[in-house]
Order: structure tokens, then C-alpha cells, then sequence
């Protein structure tokens, strides 16, 4: 792995302190595991780990290079979310809600204004995002919260909510109505300054109190009359669901990290040394979860390295990313809950009741910024183009392999590319033909069928995915039909991973004769089966063999505090 | 006593007036404290009396009036089930506090969990979560139509009910069924919270309940033992239950059930559409109805 | 190429309706094509004609007639393939 790009996680990992600490007899200092347990049973807002994370630096990650940002390479940022998110999901959420924030500003800023709100990110300054009204939610077209034209400026009336960082926000980008149709063009984004707001033309709504994410900022603004001048418009009059769809394929990307955390954290506490461990089974369902995170991790990587080589795709990485990284987690914790038993729900549990608080909190990340139907939704509306062009295998080369070079420093994010159709669909799954005949792939037989085995998924999949007429409300069988398209997308992550690995890994026990890989596509094969409407196959002894050696290897570094994934690091 | 009584004592859970409707239990759960009004209610009806036969002075007369009773319970409030679970109510001894069935202190073994099958009894918070997914999607508007036109929720939902039917029709003594039934549950409410949607996580508001509802049955489950067996299809039913499904019905459980175990499904894909419908306008039915989603069907305050 | 007839056929297709019933003069979003739709017929214009289009173009098309008369013209640009 390249040296340089993981440095940085490494620097965070040891900034947020020892595991150890939290629970050991006589520790008097607050570590930030102590934060975590304790701020989540006040539900108090992260502060003093968001002043741990600043002083890391990670806000400076926000803005981009050309407005002073540290950098711009998401997959960077996407491991320094995950160390953080393995931790506390909320503290994550909190701290990063402010590149959720900005992310239409660098697509659609006049320079000014670009300017002012890098300003305010590297010193620190939440910003945050209004798109969600009480009664839309995720339908953006129907909002009516509006700006009307007033004195050269515009107005701003309705409520919007909920918002995180709500409170805090020093600058919010708010999607408001200015034209009166039910059109994709009746809706503009602007950036608003709080300090700016005439007095007395806003209120603040209280805390939203939620089931997780407890300690969050989530609250609401309701504007009357609020007077906002003409530069706060971003971008062109009408072009507000454009840059707000456009910020979503970064944002809903990105959040995969989260659910990343979210399940190592389960799987580092179930994994722990104990009694638990010598059940019937216990070993086999440790090495699935690891397996099927394997998966989501693979998935999300590409993911965050689609952003740069595949710019123009993220409408359907997106999509796919933010419902099949949570979707994998969801099960892992789901999995890992049942052999925990009542040390999962206990707040007195191990690593100061983590397990419960980690579960809570990755419920929410399954709903926000776009929740699981509505991401398979604009899955479905792609489906005419996406299966003709997995039938038919073409597919971007330059950028796919720069989607795989994981560590590798990307070509800077040009959000021009950003396109609300992916002309070239998914280079990902389209290239798994491809990947399956590979040399590396064919080097291993049981792989090797492992991956012809998917790709007639895959073709399977494509002729029923012909047959949608895609429509606002599509049926049922289409949303299996894009799960499985998940799925199959994490499947070929997998393989593009393993394909492109060159020399390095060798002597990693995940890595020896492709064990996380060959794992990971036997864990996939099951509910890609359920979803296709076959028989779930049966365990072969081949199988069983790989998941009996995972356990092990998962088992031994756990109780190490080594990585449990292909590309994790120490806790 | 019956379990209409019971209800009737109880009244509307959803009037926030109500000293024991939701409103007053999801308040007593943020305390982390048992509802003292529900408490001295299930006093009052002197709850204990249904586990004693009648011969000896109780009011037991079989296991499907009992469960009917305690479903009563349950489908407003599990810790309520698991405090007046058994004769007399329980010592709050020490124990471990959970993310669920807060204000309880629960101990290694919870005796309340053994008297009925308990699979069954978590069937009535389940149609809770159901009651109030489908309210909330008659209510809502999105794209311009209610939720409950979305033909996403409507097969979430028809699944979702299916699955509370088949957990309805199990036979427990049937091996591996019991395990089965919690991972049913579970992902049962996850299909709830699917069509929820953020509403699914709010802590107040008129879906606040099925928050409360899923802690507490997660936490209820997390109890039982972890032991697992391969249950048999052939066996999991009771016939005479499986006897009283309509046919529709009868064609979602069995095909909830075939999927879950990994087998080749029962219905093609046109068939399970169709199936999916009857099933949603059967739930529907009920909801607008204010009856139980569960065999009985009975009508219940609200 | 009939760019006129094969947005007719796309259209009958996704709606659901005869082609005689589709509408070339009426704005997309009234008879039904609305934002979810661009997306697709966006892909399949781009894919069929072998041009690159974005689907606020659908966004901001008067309606199917111009749509056609512009796919038309964009067509007439490009050289002979």
C-alpha cells in the first residue's frame, strides 16, 4: 500500500487515542471512547471531539485544493471518516456534515463566494444544508420553501428541516423555490450567512431528538420574510435540483464510510477473546460479517476513487454505493447482534456499551441523505442504458483502472464531469467480463469460477433489468432488481481489486491465496441468489474451508487490534 | 376477563390524553422508568389470575385466550409484558441496563419469557409497528400521491404483514422455529422502517412509538437462547392455523417462509405481485377497520 | 433517421400508451414525462443517436416537437459517421 496516503489515517487513529484507555482500571483522563458512551447518554453535541478533530486538521479537507483545502482525494477523506466513524458514527456525522455543507458551493460558487466559504471551512466553521422540509423529504420537486424576487434581493419564506448543524452552521446552502411549477427548473440554491439575516425574520426550531445519532445538531430554521441579497444566489436562477442532485452523488459516496465504521467497530467487539467465541458457530458467522464487509469496503473504495476517474458515472456509483454500504453493514450488525445476545443491547456492554450505540446510530445513516428506496429509485430510472451496456461489457479502461488503484494519487476532481445520466453507465460492472478473464483471476481456479459465476449473475440480471419500463413509481420486483445490481457491483469492486493489487500484499494473511476475495463473492452469492428469485446454493466444502480459514485470520487479528479488512488499519 | 376487556381498560393508545396511550409510555421510556399509571392497571385487572387455571381459583382457559390477553400487553408495551409476565410482579433486581425495555434492570434469566410462546407475544408489537406504518403512509403525501400509493410501500408493507401472519401460524414446538420467528421479527420491522422512512427515527411525533417498539423487541430477543437448528418447511405450521389463511394469505406465508430458508420460491414473480396487492389491501382493510392484523382480527380501540 | 418517430415510440413505451396518444406539442412534464423520465429517455436519445446530451435538456425543452427538431439539428452537425 502506498506509504504516503495512508499516513494521515494513521496520524487521526493515534490522535483519538488507545482502545485501551477507555475501559482500564484507575483511568481518570476522558479519552474519546469515554466522549462517545457518555455524550450519547446526554445527547450532547461532540464538542470536544470536534475540537480534536479540527485540531487534526480534517476540516481543511473540505474545501478543495484550488480554495486552500488540504486535498482533494476523497479516498483519503473516506479513510479518515472511516477512522473516526469506527469509533463514534456521530461524532462523524457532526464533523463532516460540513462537506455535505459546501458541496454544492464548489460546484456552482461564483469565485466570491467560493472564496467566503472557504474562508469560513478552514477556519473551522460548520456549514450546513438545507434541503429537507417536513412534509418532501427526499422530494426535492415538491418543495415549498420559496424565494421570492424583493428589491433586487429575494425573500426567503417556509421551514426547513430537518437540518444538521442547524444550530451551529455559520453559512447554510438552502434549496428554495423561485418559480411556481412542479418543474426541475422552479427550484434555486443559495448560500445564506447566518450573522446576515435581517433579526426577526427567522427562528430557530428546537432539536430534533432522534432514536441515533443522538448527539447530533439536527434541528430546523423556519424563514418569514427573510430578506437575502442577489449574491446569495449560487449558480443560475433555476438550476437548484441540478446542483443539489449534483452534490448528492459526492455526498451520498462519501457517507459509505460511516457505514464502514460502523460494522468493523461491531465486528472488533464481537471478535473479542471470549466465551462467546467457542459457541457452534460463532466462528462461521464471524468470518461472513468480515466477509461481507470486505465486500462493502471494495465497493466504497472504488466508490470514492469513482469520483476522480469516473466523474461522470457517479450518478449510478452514487446510488449504488449509498444503499449497498449500508445495506451490507445493516446485515453485518444485524448478524453480529444475534451472536452478542444481551451484551448487544446492554448500556453497560462491552467498550462501554458500544454495541448499542454503534447499531442506533447506523440505523440513521440507512435513511439520511437518501434513504435506500429512494437511491434504488434513480437506480431504476438508469436501468435502460445500464442494461444494455452490461449485456454488451463496454466500458471506461483509464478510468476504471483508476478507480482500482487504491493508495494511488488521483487525477483532481473536475465537477464539470458531473452529469445527472451517466453516459458511460457503470464501468465498474460493465467491466466485470473483463476482470473475470484477467490473468490474476484465471491464476486461481476456484476464483476463477467464483467470478464466471457472477458475471452470469450479472448477464442474468441484465436481461430482467431490460424488461423495466422505468416510471416514477416503479414495482416492487425493480427494487430487488437493483439490490442485486448492488450487489453485483461489490462483487466486481472485489474482483477489479484483487485484479489490480500488482506485488503488493504479499504475506498479509487476508491477502494469501485470495482469502478475503473468495470470501467475500461466496458471502455475496447467497442473498444475489434470494434477490434473482433462486435457490440459495448450498455450502460447498470449498466454501466452508475459506470461511473456517477466515475465522481464524479475523479471529487473531482482532485480538490483535490489526486491520479486519483488505485495506483497514490498526485500532 | 378477555382480552377485550383488557383493551377496553385500556383505551385509545393514540389519544396523547391517554395516562397509558403511547404518548404516556414513550414519556415514562425516555425516564427510563416503568409507567406507574399501566402498572397499577394491570393491578387492577389483577393480571396474574390469568396464568392460574380455573380449577384453582384463576381465569386460564387455554393458551389462545392467554396469548390473546397478553398481546394486549405487548402490543403497547413490552416491558409491561416482561414485569407482569407471571404470577405476582417481579422484583426490579439487579441486572444489566439495556438500549431496550428501559426502567428494567434485567436479570441472566427472565422467567416472564417461558410462560407462552414468545414469538407469539412479540406479535403484538409488531402490529403496532404495522398500525402506525400504515397510518403514517395513508397521511403522507410524496410525488404527488399518498405513501400508500408508492408500490414500493405497498409491497413492504403486504411482506411485513405476511411475515406477522406466518409468526402467527407457527407451531413452537417445531425445531428451529423460535430463532426463526426473531430473525423474522426483526427483519419485519426493518421492512416497517423502510417505508417510515426518517419518521422511522423520530423520538416524538406521532410515529415516535415504533422506535420505542424496536428497542424493545430487539432487546427482548437478545434474551432467548442463541441455539439454532435448520427448521424443517413441512413442519414449522400449525395445520388447523395454516387451515383458517386465505388463500392468499396462505400463498405469502409459505412464500416468506421458502425464501427465508433459501429454498426455490413458491410463487413466479407475477404471482407474487398479485399476492402482494391482496395482501396490502387486506392490511389496509384492517387498519381502516381498527382490527388486529393477527388471526383474530378483532377490533381494538383507536 | 425519424428522430420524430423514435421519440414517439420511446415515449408510447415508457407511458404506457398508444403511440397515436402521445402529444408533440404540449409541455412533457403535462402529460406525464416528468423529471424520472428525462433521465431515461436522456440515455436512450444519447445511445440510439449517438450524441451527447444531458438530461436538463428534457428540463428545458418547450416539448417533444422541439425536442426533435433540436436532436434533428444536432444530428445535421455532426459528421457523416
Amino acid at each position: 500500500m502506498n506509504r504516503v496516503s495512508a499516513a494521515p489515517e494513521a496520524v487521526l487513529d493515534a490522535a483519538l487515542g488507545d482502545r485501551a484507555q477507555a475501559t482500564a482500571a484507575g483511568a481518570t483522563t476522558m479519552t474519546t471512547w469515554r466522549w462517545s458512551a457518555d455524550g450519547d447518554r446526554a445527547e450532547a453535541y461532540p464538542s470536544e471531539y470536534s475540537a480534536r478533530l479540527d485540531a487534526f486538521g480534517l476540516h481543511r479537507y473540505y474545501a478543495p485544493p484550488e480554495w486552500g483545502g488540504a486535498s482533494d482525494d476523497h479516498e483519503v477523506m473516506l479513510r479518515l471518516w472511516r477512522t473516526v466513524a469506527r469509533r463514534d458514527l456521530a461524532a462523524t456525522v457532526a464533523h463532516g456534515k460540513t462537506y455535505l455543507g459546501t458541496a454544492p458551493v464548489w460546484i456552482a460558487a461564483q469565485p466570491e463566494q467560493a472564496a467566503t466559504v472557504a474562508a469560513a471551512v478552514l477556519s473551522g466553521a460548520p456549514v450546513g444544508c438545507a434541503l429537507s422540509e417536513p412534509e418532501h423529504g427526499a422530494d426535492l420537486v415538491n418543495g415549498s420553501v420559496t424565494a421570492t424576487a424583493h428589491d433586487g434581493g429575494f425573500r426567503l419564506d417556509g421551514v426547513k428541516w430537518p437540518i444538521n448543524n442547524g444550530t451551529r452552521s455559520t453559512h447554510l446552502t438552502v434549496l428554495a423555490r423561485t418559480a411556481d411549477a412542479s418543474t426541475a427548473r422552479s427550484h434555486s440554491m443559495f448560500l445564506i450567512e447566518r450573522a446576515a439575516l435581517p433579526p426577526g425574520s427567522w427562528r430557530q426550531l428546537p432539536k430534533v431528538h432522534t432514536h441515533g445519532l443522538r448527539t447530533l445538531d439536527l434541528s430546523g430554521i423556519e424563514f418569514s420574510g427573510a430578506r437575502i441579497p442577489a449574491s446569495a444566489l449560487l449558480g443560475a436562477e433555476g438550476t437548484g435540483i441540478e446542483i443539489a442532485l449534483k452534490s448528492l452523488q459526492l455526498t451520498r459516496t462519501m457517507c459509505a464510510a460511516m457505514s464502514l465504521g460502523a460494522a468493523e467497530h461491531a465486528l472488533r467487539l464481537v471478535a473479542e477473546p471470549g466465551p462467546r467465541l467457542d459457541e457452534p458457530g460463532a466462528g462461521h458467522v464471524v468470518a461472513r460479517c468480515a466477509a461481507l464487509l470486505a465486500a462493502a469496503e471494495a465497493a466504497t473504495l472504488v466508490g470514492a476513487r469513482s469520483v476522480h476517474g469516473l466523474t461522470g458515472e457517479l450518478s449510478v456509483t452514487s446510488a449504488v454505493v449509498k444503499s449497498v454500504a449500508p445495506a451490507l453493514a445493516d446485515r453485518v450488525i444485524r448478524e453480529l447482534a444475534e451472536l452478542l445476545g444481551p451484551q448487544a443491547w446492554s448500556m453497560d456492554g462491552p467498550g462501554l456499551g458500544a454495541f448499542q450505540k454503534l447499531a442506533r446510530d447506523h440505523d440513521v445513516v440507512s435513511v439520511f441523505d437518501g434513504s435506500t428506496p429512494v437511491n434504488r429509485a434513480s437506480l431504476i430510472g438508469q436501468f435502460p442504458r445500464l442494461a444494455r451496456r452490461l449485456a454488451s461489457g463496454e466500458h471506461d479502461d483509464d478510468g476504471l483502472a483508476e478507480a482500482a488503484a487504491i493508495g494511488a494519487p488521483p487525477r483532481r476532481l473536475d465537477r464539470a464531469l458531473l452529469s445527472l445520466a451517466s453516459r458511460t453507465g457503470c464501468s465498474v460492472l460493465q467491466g466485470l467480463a473483463d476482470v473475470a478473464a484477467s490473468d490474476p483471476v484465471r491464476a486461481d481456479p476456484g476464483l476463477a469460477r467464483q467470478a464466471a459465476g457472477l458475471h452470469a449473475a450479472a448477464l442474468q440480471l441484465s436481461a430482467l433489468m431490460s424488461q423495466v419500463r422505468p416510471a416514477p413509481r416503479p414495482p416492487m420486483a425493480a427494487y430487488e432488481l437493483a439490490a442485486a445490481y448492488e450487489l453485483c457491483f461489490a462483487g466486481a469492486a472485489c474482483l477489479h481489486l484483487w485484479s489490480a493489487r500488482g506485488s503488493s500484499r504479499v504475506g498479509e494473511p487476508l491477502w494469501q491465496d485470495g482469502l478475503w476475495v473468495r470470501a467475500a463473492l461466496y458471502a455475496l452469492s447467497g442473498p444475489l441468489a434470494e434477490l434473482l428469485g433462486e435457490p440459495r446454493p448450498a455450502p460447498s466444502p470449498d466454501e466452508r474451508r475459506i470461511f473456517g480459514r477466515l475465522s481464524t485470520v479475523i479471529l487473531a487479528a482482532a485480538a490483535d487490534s490489526g486491520p479486519v479488512t483488505p485495506f483497514g488499519t490498526a485500532l | 376477563m378477555s382480552a377485550d376487556k383488557l383493551d377496553e381498560m385500556f383505551g385509545d393508545p393514540w389519544d396523547d390524553g391517554n395516562p397509558v396511550g403511547y404518548a404516556a409510555l414513550l414519556e415514562a421510556d425516555e425516564r427510563a422508568e416503568l409507567p406507574t399509571d399501566a402498572a397499577r392497571l394491570l393491578e387492577d385487572y389483577d393480571l396474574g389470575a390469568e396464568f392460574v387455571p380455573a380449577e384453582r381459583g384463576g381465569r386460564f382457559v387455554g393458551v389462545d385466550e392467554l396469548t390473546a390477553i397478553l398481546r394486549t400487553i405487548w402490543r403497547r408495551d413490552p416491558r409491561l409484558g416482561i414485569a407482569y409476565g407471571h404470577a405476582g410482579s417481579r422484583d426490579t433486581g439487579t441486572g444489566r441496563r439495556l438500549s431496550g425495555l428501559r426502567g428494567l434492570e434485567i436479570g441472566d434469566a427472565e422467567p416472564a419469557l417461558d410462560a407462552v410462546f414468545l414469538p407469539s407475544l412479540l406479535v403484538g408489537p409488531l402490529d403496532t409497528a404495522l398500525r402506525t406504518g400504515l397510518a403514517n403512509s395513508f397521511d403522507r403525501r410524496l410525488y404527488g400521491a399518498t405513501v400508500a400509493d408508492i408500490p414500493f410501500v405497498r409491497a413492504t408493507i403486504a411482506r411485513a404483514y405476511a411475515d406477522l401472519l406466518a409468526i402467527d401460524a407457527l407451531a413452537p414446538e417445531a425445531p428451529g422455529a423460535e430463532r426463526l420467528a426473531y430473525r423474522m421479527l426483526l427483519e419485519a420491522f426493518s421492512c416497517i422502517r423502510e417505508v417510515l422512512g426518517a419518521r422511522a427515527l423520530l423520538r416524538s411525533g406521532p410515529t415516535a412509538i415504533f422506535q420505542k417498539l424496536a428497542r424493545d423487541v430487539a432487546a427482548v430477543i437478545s434474551l432467548r437462547p442463541r441455539k439454532h437448528v435448520d427448521p424443517e418447511i413441512r413442519e414449522l405450521l400449525r395445520p388447523e392455523h395454516a387451515a383458517k389463511l386465505a388463500e392468499p394469505e396462505l400463498l405469502a406465508v409459505r412464500d416468506r417462509l421458502t425464501r427465508r430458508l433459501g429454498e426455490a420460491p413458491v410463487l413466479t414473480p407475477a404471482e407474487r405481485e398479485d399476492v402482494d396487492q391482496q395482501l396490502f389491501d387486506t392490511a389496509a382493510a384492517r387498519y381502516h377497520d381498527r382490527r388486529l392484523f393477527d388471526s383474530t382480527a378483532r377490533r381494538i380501540p383507536g | 433517421m425519424d428522430v420524430q418517430a423514435y421519440l414517439i415510440d420511446r415515449v408510447s413505451f415508457y407511458l404506457d400508451i398508444p403511440a397515436e396518444e402521445v402529444e408533440l406539442g404540449i409541455p412533457l412534464t403535462e402529460f406525464g414525462l416528468d423529471s424520472v423520465y428525462a433521465i431515461a429517455l436522456c440515455g436512450d436519445i444519447e445511445d440510439e443517436l449517438r450524441i451527447g446530451i444531458e438530461p436538463t435538456l428534457l428540463w428545458d425543452i418547450a416539448d417533444l416537437a422541439a425536442l426533435s427538431a433540436h436532436l434533428t439539428g444536432l444530428l445535421a452537425e455532426q459528421p457523416a459517421h
